[in-house]
């Protein structure tokens, strides 16, 4: 069913002008109402309402409900409630909402979230594969190769369904191989970036010898289509590892490269814009037998790393004019880290901690990380350390999972190319 | 304020003809009417012809009081700066007993005169107003009119039935299943 919205822009929104003498119908008007509010107090009304009444909201009329359904504006629901979990055992996926915080908000997210994805046409053959903001990339799993993608918001139990590019058919996604970029508050178009390297099995022309290439295939909801990059030679042949990300149109990659010769190892970060690259170092040089890695959430880049002696996570802050530094969020050293451990998930039970964490919410200090018995959550500011409640389905008794970063928006993925770009940006008064 | 420097003073004029005579630095908290000081065009009265008496009488009390808070927080040992308890407690506090109308005129005043602290008091009243209702309270309350048939409402809730159930920890479905 179609509900025709009324386009907010139309409603009455003008500023009386400053200058002008006062007039007598002014005058006569009757009591100021609701609907004398512009479009951007009643957005910021309606968007600090917790979740339960903000739906509730939208069959309030037909303004409210335009204001509310992403056609005009993109409302972003002001918190992060926390990650979808996402348990492979078996090659099969069960995703969980994981609120963070025992509170009202956290319970009518958690309600609402379709957890299952229970609304795409391949369920239960799910296969989630990368989140950005409120949207989750989904695949059909093993029993579908080839099968399209499904980028879709488990809050509206909206999808939208992508092919999957030419070279990527027949093969088993991977995460690390596609990326999510979407941001709501900067685009209302989303990106999916297939990455392709030639260390990857994916990759035909692979040769021991040869220099590390690279090959990207991005969808953009913009054009609605795949465009391919050409190979690029990316890094020098000592390279043995990368690893990559996007937000907000920019790639960011970490290399590792290798000197067998001084048996040290060098990271570096480029942050590439489809053609110019940028370098950026890592904030820290790494040991042997470790590696950082790089991930977003919550709109932010951040950079884990942990070894023997330490975990640490950084949150790469960037601002107009200026050269984008690292600040350090969190620090802690492996004793006090496993003492905490011990302390807060009983002895035994945290052995196989993987100290860089899945996703690191910068917004709330926590840092999602997994171990033998599903995942933990680590609250860096009151260095106290939780179990992720995992619910185990359909028989799934492994314990490896993944976890992706979840902002609950009201965007509807299916809408995407039919967002025109100018609706997109909301004047802020 | 010191003694010694003369007080300015701003005549402001409300939609129902009344005129209020305030400090320059009280008027100086709406934005609006400090980018038209500091431009100088303003040296008779200004007419706030969104905005009526009893409004802006509220209005000038909200900006008066911000004056007090910030002109002694200069000094150390401030007695009048306020811990973000207090300020909370006080923003409750200026904001009892306003109604849906009144409230509807304060926000339509402070967001066109640009004084965010009140704008945000005043969302987060309307915010506890519409919070806990059902639409055809909401609608009550603000005199909306529901445009929708019954068709499009019925859809809607449906959509989103979990919002619409009572209790408010009802969940949708048992994970054993």
């Amino acid at each position: 069913m179609e509900i025709e919205l009324m386009d907010p822009s139309s409603a009455k929104q003008d500023v009386p002008n400053w200058f002008l003498p006062l007039r007598d119908e002014e005058k006569m008007r009757g009591p100021t109402e609701i609907c004398d509010l512009n479009n951007d107090v009643m957005t910021e009304i309606l968007l600090r309402l917790p979740l339960r009444p903000l739906i509730t909201s939208k069959c309030v009329s037909k303004h409210w409900y335009g204001l509310l359904s992403g056609v005009s504006i993109k409302p972003q629901l002001a918190h992060t409630t926390g990650v979808f979990s996402y348990d492979d055992g078996d090659e099969w996926g069960y995703l969980r909402h994981v609120p963070e915080a025992d509170d009202e908000y956290a319970q009518d997210v958690h309600s609402a979230v379709d957890t299952a994805l229970s609304f795409l046409p391949t369920f239960p053959d799910v296969l989630v594969v990368a989140g950005s903001h409120g949207l989750l990339l989904a695949t059909a799993g093993t029993q579908k190769r080839g099968g399209s993608f499904f980028v879709c918001n488990p809050l509206t139990k909206k999808y939208r369904e992508v092919p999957r590019p030419r070279t990527a058919r027949g093969h088993r996604m991977r995460m690390h191989s596609v990326g999510l970029d979407f941001n709501p508050k900067t685009s209302p178009f989303f990106k999916i970036i297939f990455y392709r390297h030639s260390h990857d099995r994916l990759f035909r022309k692979r040769t021991a010898n040869r220099p590390l290439e690279l090959e990207l295939e991005i969808y953009s909801s913009e054009v609605g289509k795949w465009v391919n990059s050409e190979a690029t030679e990316w890094a020098s042949a000592s390279c043995t590892y990368t690893h990559m990300v996007s937000l907000n149109g920019v790639i960011y990659r970490v290399d590792r490269k290798q000197q067998q010769e001084e048996e040290e190892e060098e990271e570096q970060q480029a942050k590439q814009k489809i053609v110019e690259v940028d370098e950026l170092r890592v904030p820290v040089a790494t040991a042997t037998s470790s590696y950082g890695s790089i991930g977003q959430a919550a709109g932010s880049i951040y950079y884990a790393y942990g070894d023997k002696e330490k975990s640490t996570v950084w949150v790469l802050r960037e601002e107009k004019g200026k050269a984008s530094w690292w600040e350090l969020k969190h620090h802690v050293t492996m004793s006090k880290f496993t003492g905490l451990a011990e302390r807060d998930l009983g002895a035994g039970d945290w052995k196989n901690i993987v100290y860089q964490p899945m996703v690191f919410l910068s917004s709330h200090e926590l840092a999602f990380l997994e171990d033998s018995g599903g995942g933990v959550i680590y609250d860096c500011d009151k260095a106290r350390f939780k179990r992720m409640e995992i619910v185990r389905q359909h028989g799934i008794t492994s314990a490896r999972f993944k976890a992706f970063p979840f902002t609950p928006c009201l965007y509807d993925p299916s809408l995407a190319s039919a967002v025109p770009a100018a609706a997109g940006a909301s004047t802020s008064g | 304020m010191s003694e010694s420097t003369e007080k300015k003073m701003v005549r402001l004029r409300s939609s129902d003809g009344e005129v209020f005579e305030v400090e320059e630095s009280v008027a100086k908290v709406a934005k609006t009417l400090q980018d038209m000081l500091e431009e100088d065009c303003a040296d008779a009265v200004i007419p706030i012809t969104c905005v009526r008496a009893p409004i802006l009488t509220k209005v000038i009390d909200y900006c008066k009081d911000q004056v007090m808070i910030s002109s002694s927080s200069s000094t150390t040992n401030n007695p009048n700066e306020r811990t973000e308890q207090e300020r909370k407690a006080w923003g409750q506090k200026f904001m009892e007993g306003v109604d849906s109308s009144t409230l509807c005129e304060l926000l339509v005043a402070s967001n066109f005169l640009n004084i965010e602290g009140l704008l945000n008091l005043g969302v987060d009243k309307m915010v506890s107003m519409i919070q806990g209702k059902y639409p055809q309270e909401i609608r009550d309350m603000f005199n909306v009119v529901n445009d929708f048939t019954p068709e499009e409402e019925e859809e809607i809730r449906n959509q989103n039935a979990w919002a619409f159930e009572r209790d408010p920890y009802y969940k949708k479905r048992s994970s054993s299943k």
